[in-house]
């Protein structure tokens, strides 16, 4: 399946304007969560340093890389 | 001892004759019996008259009248295995042989024709032409049939979900038999619509009201055709949006 895309990668100051409007980010390693997506029993967050974390929903193991395909 | 009505000839089983022979049995009587025989064929009475023969077909002169020499004429274009009786008066049964078309005509009030079913019999297609475009109606029919099934069970569906991110849940080119949404949250107004997208640029559900308004909605047993893109976008963070999806 298609890796899924980030739509939007927010700066410190959006960051910052939307944690001021009581949105909470969820942290992951200490690091904010700024995207999320879930497909097939994958699932991929993007943190806000651009790293990407990619495990497997059923068995919780972190992945090297999206099981791609189309 | 009294005579025999009719012997075989061969006597002893039957014989072959090659396509375009004759063979001549000089034998008097008044009846042939087609014991045996593997082809059409002529037989010819005293060089002179002229039958079509079968097997079990019978024939017999009027009874004062008799032949003295009988010829079967193989014209079939295969070879041909026989066996006769031949003598004179013949032995005649009460069956009923039949061959050829048969046209029935029921006019009378009392005669009736019936036609028996017979329920739960299977309809065997011989031909695998004919079979394989019934087996085509009746996987389309049941693709028609999961199109429409309401949302009464997740079973058979795909989760899918985003925050700020785009999940692409069919490309085009996968996308053969269509695609059901079996459930899907959407967000409009605010930065920018989040739901499913078509094709990169169609939202289903509506996008902005220009009010700078947020609402939500749902979708159900959306079925969306075959080679189109569908996609799970969701536009910010605090845009959660969650589908179950089949792709046929």
């Amino acid at each position: 399946m298609k890796k899924p895309t980030i739509q939007n990668m927010p700066t410190s100051q959006e960051i910052t304007a939307l944690e001021g409007d009581g949105y909470v980010f969820e942290t992951h390693d200490s690091k904010k969560i700024v995207a999320r997506a879930k497909n097939s029993g994958v699932e991929i967050i993007w943190l806000e340093d651009g790293t990407e974390v990619i495990r497997d929903l059923a068995t919780g193991q972190f992945l090297n890389e999206w099981p791609e395909g189309e | 001892m009294a005579r025999p009505r009719f012997r075989a000839y061969p006597n002893n089983g039957t014989i072959t004759i090659s396509d375009g022979e004759t063979y001549p049995l000089n034998v008097r009587g008044n009846f042939i019996n087609v014991k045996s025989a593997d082809q059409q064929f002529k037989i010819l009475l005293d060089g002179q008259e002229e039958l079509q023969a079968a097997q079990n077909r019978r024939f017999r002169l009027s009874e004062n009248d008799t032949f003295n020499l009988v010829e079967i004429v193989n014209d079939s274009g295969n070879s041909l295995t026989f066996q006769l009786e031949i003598g004179f008066g013949g032995v005649e049964s009460d069956d009923v042989s039949i061959t050829g078309a048969v046209a029935v005509k029921n006019d009378a009030t009392d005669d009736e024709l019936q036609v028996v079913t017979k329920a739960g019999t299977k309809l065997n297609v011989d031909d695998a032409d004919t079979q394989g475009k019934l087996d085509d109606i009746l996987a389309l029919l049941q693709s028609r049939v999961d199109q429409r099934a309401p949302l009464t069970t997740l079973e058979g569906a795909t989760f899918v979900s985003a925050v700020n991110a785009v999940v692409t849940i069919c490309t085009a080119a996968n996308n053969t038999n269509g695609v059901i949404i079996r459930t899907s949250n959407w967000i409009a107004g605010g930065i920018a619509p989040s739901g499913i997208r078509l094709d990169n640029t169609k939202f289903i559900n509506p996008e902005l009201n220009g009010f700078g308004d947020t609402y939500v909605g749902e979708l159900k047993n959306i079925y969306i055709p075959a080679g189109v893109k569908v996609e799970l976008v969701s536009s910010g963070v605090n845009r959660d949006l969650n589908a179950w999806y089949e792709v046929l």
